[in-house]
């Protein structure tokens, strides 16, 4: 079993008290391609090199290079202040000064621990597949829970008529009809096309696709693969913030408009773009009624479905915001938030 | 600046189908201080200049004195506005564009001037600007917070990796709105803008520097602690130098250092109320009320989360 310790000490991991069969390595945190991973069974930090903050950084990295590792932290000379902290940030083991030094790393300890990284990976997964389908038959759930993690095959290999999972993207500008009023009608068609070239670059780099769009409102399909619905969050959370220059530079509008996007994750029988009057889904009516009756100008509104995906960096950045048609809701915080200048 | 011959020629036949010789040693004038075209051709003064040979001579001098841009600026606005109270059209100005453009530059209707294309190299001085020349600019300057224990308590190539970084998403933000970063030192950084909406352009690249910063430290800094900076954005006339020492003489430079490092707090940038007046009223809402230090009056911004509309 080989146990890779994250510090900035030299040599620290070599006071640690090992079990036959536990290989020891340490070095600088896996921040660059130069740490090598490969074959590594649990990663721990030094808490006294890495504070929670790097940790988050160091994890949010991992997580862009798609590497998944069970991960703990340990502490030589003092305990941490508050370490159920680590645990709710998904670490799986925590090694205090006395086990450090005194006791030492068994077998067993790091099989516990791994098999605790194991279950919270397992309920994660599960917990997201129960919310994904509230209103599905028990079958297609149970289904669902023992099939591997779904990969999609390629925007070719998709066929019409098939049910697929999908994220949902959603973006909007709220008021469109007092916009239109205003602008005159040529000018709110080039509003459209600008906000179509500028939305179109959030969503392409995983594969996105930009499936119904009406007037400035737009609903594209992201594969339902974590990775890449993490980067549309991200993505999103950018473009709010940076909303108020688009707004000014690239939409050339005089006053602030609003905007809004929700995403939500579900099955629905694939159509290609334009050919989408017939698609009967329960999770094209939640986007559309998540997108137009709840989620607010300023936000980025989330299902339970797709919270999981919050890069974990960003994560302070979310709020819990009550339950809609059965799902639990997160939201973004707002940027700009008035009174605060 | 060197032209293609066919340029040259237009804009030789541009020069004396619009103008008499008497207006074209005006412009000369104009152009290049205490100009005297008898010194220049070597025609003595009792004998007159045609308007074909005051032409060529004042084409030959404003490309001796890399100042033909400015001369074919100078057609454009005495077009547009006339001169001394009379019009003068000017022809063949839209070949001369296209003549131009296939040198490289673009015309840019707000400022009134050309600017490089800035397709293949991206010069400091938008490949147009001379020594000496006087122009109305906003600065846009930032400064790292605690460089000093930043590199102090890191190792170098995090240092390394961290600060390339600021410098690609600065450079992003300020190339993106055609302007142009003109140094970078240990700790900071400063650069102009002076084509287009110049100061809202200027603010929105800070601005967009502090928002990239805000994900940056949250999800790729690779440092112990957050990248800061303090931003600041002011305008006024600078007199242009490819000497950074000789640039570093002119006012409104010294003004922007002492408004970063006094009135901006760290994660904040500060404008200064003369460029403030001139952006765009959708940014303006942005910025906190007027603040006055030493008779600099500022407006600053940072970015707030917060739960409320």
């Amino acid at each position: 079993m080989i146990v890779y310790v994250a510090t900035e000490k030299d040599n620290s991991c070599l006071s640690i008290k090992t079990a036959k069969g536990v290989e020891l390595r340490s070095g600088p945190a896996p921040n660059h391609q130069t740490v090598d991973l490969s074959g590594v069974d649990i990663l721990y930090f030094d808490i006294e090199s890495y504070p929670l903050p790097a940790i988050r950084k160091v994890l949010s990295l991992l997580q862009r290079r798609e590497i998944t590792i069970p991960w703990g932290v340990l502490c030589k000379t003092q305990h941490a202040e508050d370490p159920a902290l680590f645990f709710q940030e998904g670490a799986c083991d925590y090694l205090g000064p006395s086990l450090v030094v005194e006791e030492g790393l068994s077998v067993r300890r790091l099989k516990r621990a791994l098999s605790l990284a194991a279950y919270l990976s397992r309920g994660k997964c599960s917990e997201i597949e129960e919310e994904e389908m509230p209103a599905t038959s028990g079958n297609e759930g149970e289904q669902k829970k023992s099939s591997p993690p779904y990969r999609f095959p390629g925007w070719q290999k998709i066929q019409v008529g098939r049910t697929y999972p999908f994220y949902l993207v959603y973006v909007t500008l709220d008021q469109q009809d007092h916009i239109k009023e205003s602008l005159g009608d040529s000018r709110f068609q080039e509003l459209r096309s600008a906000l179509h070239r500028l939305l179109t670059p959030l969503v392409s780099p995983v594969d996105g696709l930009l499936w119904m769009q009406r007037n400035c409102s737009f609903l594209f399909l992201v594969p339902y693969e974590e990775r890449r619905i993490s980067r549309v969050i991200e993505q999103l959370l950018r473009f709010f913030l940076n909303f108020p220059l688009i707004t000014c530079e690239e939409l050339h509008l005089d006053r602030p408009v609003g905007l809004i996007a929700a995403i939500h994750g579900g099955e629905l029988p694939f159509a290609p773009p334009g050919q989408t009057g017939s698609v009967i889904s329960e999770a094209v009516n939640f986007i559309h009624h998540l997108g137009m009756k709840r989620a607010e100008v300023g936000r980025l509104t989330l299902s339970a479905p797709v919270a999981s995906a919050i890069p974990a960096t960003l994560g302070s950045l979310f709020v819990s915001a009550g339950t809609f048609e059965g799902y639990a809701l997160t939201q973004s915080v707002r940027f700009f938030p008035e009174g605060n200048k | 600046m060197k032209i293609k011959s066919a340029l040259a020629s237009l804009s030789v036949r541009v020069l004396y189908e619009s103008f008499n010789a008497e207006m074209l040693v005006r412009i000369g004038k104009l152009l290049i201080p205490g100009y005297d075209i008898h010194a220049r051709s070597g025609i003595p003064e009792n004998i007159p200049i045609t308007a074909q040979t005051a032409a060529s001579q004042l084409l030959k001098d404003v490309l001796v004195e890399g100042r033909y841009l400015q001369l074919i600026e100078l057609l454009l606005r005495i077009n547009r506005e006339g001169f001394m109270g009379r019009e003068y059209p000017v022809c063949y100005l839209r070949e001369l564009l296209k003549g131009i453009a296939a040198e490289g530059y673009l015309y840019d209707s707000t400022s009134g001037l050309f600017m490089e294309r800035g397709e293949g190299q991206i010069t400091p001085h938008w490949g147009r600007l001379i020594e000496g020349e006087e122009l109305q600019f906003v600065l846009f300057r930032l400064d790292i917070v605690q460089n000093s224990l930043i590199v102090r308590d890191n190792p170098k190539e995090r240092v390394d990796q961290a600060y390339g970084e600021l410098r690609e998403i600065v450079h992003k933000a300020v190339y993106k709105r055609m302007g142009r970063v003109w140094a970078w030192e240990g700790d900071g950084a400063i650069g102009a803008f002076l084509f287009g909406n110049k100061h809202t352009a200027a603010v929105c690249a800070a601005m967009e520097v502090l928002h990239e910063l805000f994900f940056y430290n949250r999800l790729s800094n690779p440092l112990d602690r957050p990248l800061q900076l303090r931003l600041a954005v002011h305008g006024g006339p600078l007199k242009y130098s490819f000497y950074s020492d000789e640039l570093k003489r002119n006012e409104v430079i010294r003004e922007i250092g002492e408004i970063e490092a006094s009135c901006a707090k760290p994660d904040t940038l500060v404008v200064s109320e003369n460029v403030f007046m001139d952006v765009d009223r959708i940014i303006q809402d942005l910025f906190g009320p007027l603040a006055s230090w030493k008779g600099y009056k500022t407006r600053s911004y940072s970015v707030r989360v917060g739960e409320s509309r």
